[in-house]
């Protein structure tokens, strides 16, 4: 019975409490019509609610600053349902778009209703909460309540950044035809060696020249054969490692250049697994191809920073997750305590690219400075760009990246590491 | 008919018979809710809240109530009752419909509720009145009975209401 249900049953109580203790009947027979009304309602109370709901979205991953829509599909697979409040919330941390929260409609047998939703919000992994199917009896007294669970995840992925032609080159390839130089002679476009001619080797492929200035020997061009690669993506989620400013995060910068990452190393054919370190460790193991991909966006829409006092360092690095003498790519503005672990990974026969976001200039922000906070600055920039300098000796490769500026023109200028083991 | 319009019928028939309640007996007990339910009918159709319309239809009741207890006669009071009820039912059937979706069967909706509601109040009206017709003369401890009977359906009923939340 609802709120309005018991008040008339109150009032109607008083009035032949009140008739009984005055020895008025009169006053008992005002009770008659409210009893009369409750009765009628009785009898009209709504049945077991047997509405099937489900919810069809339009794309199950759609990029921040788009809204995501679909239909709520309703369907009575019961008795007919005079009034019925379907109530709809949106995911937490996400909000409707021009849809309506409350409906009151009536459903025949196997009607089928469907109603259209839209959503926006910030980048995320959602999931709706149930749906609340309160019947109702037209005079309101009576209600039968349901909840519908139409869970259904889909994920806001951070804005892309595109990052075109980016080249990595780690230490070992696999066996497949990729992009990426081997270093292993064979067939392939780029020059690698001069060596003797074997026989069997192709006339096409002799040094004549070489060959002219030898007496006896023959020698042929050996090209480099080009590979897949394994490349691992680790996000730093440390909560040290995120700016707050009016205008967005640090880590959002992260996010969303891990994710134009990996759309390009994977577009290339390599394999490509994502490491989200903070808090809550996140993880896609090495793969390639497009359920890659959305294994990655999943992984990035959720990610997210978080203090653990275990993981503050990069000292538990789960290394191992990638394969041996691969290519690590690191984003994270590096604080002093990380490049021990940095150097280390280079030490171990990882390529590693650290990507870092600059985290001075994105705190200073554009505005004006006085002097005191200029020499500021420019004393924290300094100390910056003593750590990349001492990374950069210990052969990693470094990307300083003024986030107000495309990433795709730092990795264009990338020089590659003269000094990597082959 | 719409229930707008019958809404707005009942409600004049409503007001038409508290001023009759108050012209056959005229004291504070009628007049004060009067009053109070003149402004309330005022502060609803600014701001149309439940709350508003419970207390103008508990107000009725009580002029109803005030009437039967000084007049000692019900026929005002048993027309005011069914009818401020139907008036209540119908301020918040009508902002039911104004909330349904478009693709509602409204007039099917609205058909079958003025059936109902129209049964209901001539159903209660007709078993009042039979009440008046026939009286029933209770000794002292049937009446006590009944009294216990009440508060023992009262105390369920509470119990029931906290247990429910």
């Amino acid at each position: 019975m609802t709120r309005r249900g018991y008040f008339l049953l109150l009032i109607s109580a008083v009035l032949i409490v009140a008739g009984l203790i005055t020895r008025q009947g009169p006053l008992i027979a005002l009770a008659f019509p409210l009893l009369a009304y409750l009765v009628a309602a009785a009898m009209h109370r709504p049945a077991g609610l047997q509405i099937r709901a489900e919810r069809i979205m339009e794309q199950r991953i759609v990029l921040a600053g788009n809204e995501a829509a679909g239909l709520l599909h309703l369907h009575n697979a019961g008795e007919t349902v005079e009034l019925i409040e379907i109530g709809q919330h949106p995911p937490v941390g996400s909000e409707f778009v021009e849809t309506e929260q409350s409906y009151l409609t009536s459903f025949s047998p196997e009607e089928i209703k469907e109603l259209p939703f839209r959503l926006a919000g910030p980048r995320g992994e959602y999931r709706f909460p149930p749906l609340t199917l309160h019947a109702l009896d037209s005079f309101g007294l009576f209600e039968n309540l349901s909840l519908e669970h139409t869970p259904l995840p889909f994920s806001i992925l951070p804005p892309p950044i595109k990052v075109r032609a980016f080249r990595i080159r780690p230490p070992h390839t696999r066996g497949f035809a990729g992009p990426i130089p081997s270093r292993q002679a064979g067939t392939g476009l780029d020059f690698l060696a001069v060596r003797e001619y074997q026989s069997g080797d192709s006339l096409r492929t002799i040094n004549w020249k070489r060959s002219a200035r030898s007496d006896r020997e023959m020698y042929t061009n050996t090209f480099e054969q080009h590979r897949i690669a394994d490349a691992g993506i680790i996000v730093d989620a440390r909560q040290q490692s995120d700016i707050l400013q009016p205008e967005g995060r640090l880590f959002e910068f992260s996010v969303s250049a891990a994710g134009g990452l990996a759309e390009e190393l994977l577009r290339q054919g390599n394999r490509v697994g994502l490491l989200v370190y903070g808090a809550a460790m996140l993880s896609a193991f090495p793969g390639v191809g497009k359920r890659q991909m959305d294994k990655i966006n999943r992984i990035l829409a959720r990610a997210d920073t978080g203090f653990s006092y275990a993981l503050e360092k990069l000292d538990y690095l789960p290394t191992r997750f990638f394969p041996p003498r691969s290519q690590i790519i690191m984003l994270s503005p590096i604080a002093a305590g990380d490049i021990p672990v940095l150097t280390s990974l280079v030490r171990n026969g990882y390529a590693v690219l650290v990507i870092s976001p600059n985290p001075v200039l994105f705190d200073a922000g554009g505005g004006g400075k006085s002097p005191r906070e200029a020499l500021a600055l420019r004393t924290a920039l300094a100390e910056r760009q003593l750590s990349i300098n001492l990374l950069r000796r210990h052969g990693v490769q470094v990307v300083d990246w003024d986030v107000n500026t495309p990433l795709e023109s730092h990795l264009r200028i990338l020089q590659p590491i003269r000094n990597l083991r082959i | 008919m719409k229930p707008k319009l019958l809404f707005q019928i009942l409600l004049g028939a409503v007001l038409l018979l508290e001023l009759a309640a108050l012209a056959t007996s005229p004291d504070l007990l009628i007049a004060i809710p009067l009053v109070l339910q003149l402004v309330l009918a005022g502060a609803a159709t600014r701001w149309p809240k439940d709350i508003l319309f419970d207390t103008a239809f508990l107000l009725a009741i009580m002029i109803a109530a005030a009437h039967v207890m000084l007049t000692n006669s019900a026929w005002l009071a048993m027309f005011l009752v069914p009818l401020s009820l139907a008036a209540w039912d119908l301020c918040r059937f009508q902002r039911v419909l104004t909330t349904l979706i478009p693709q509602t069967d409204l007039p099917t909706v609205q058909r079958t509720h003025l059936r109902r509601l129209g049964i209901s109040a001539a159903g209660g009206f007709a078993i009042a009145l039979l009440a008046q017709l026939f009286t029933l003369k209770l000794s002292f401890p049937v009446l006590a009975g009944a009294a216990l009977l009440l508060a023992l359906s009262f105390a369920a009923f509470a119990s029931r209401l906290i247990r429910n939340g």
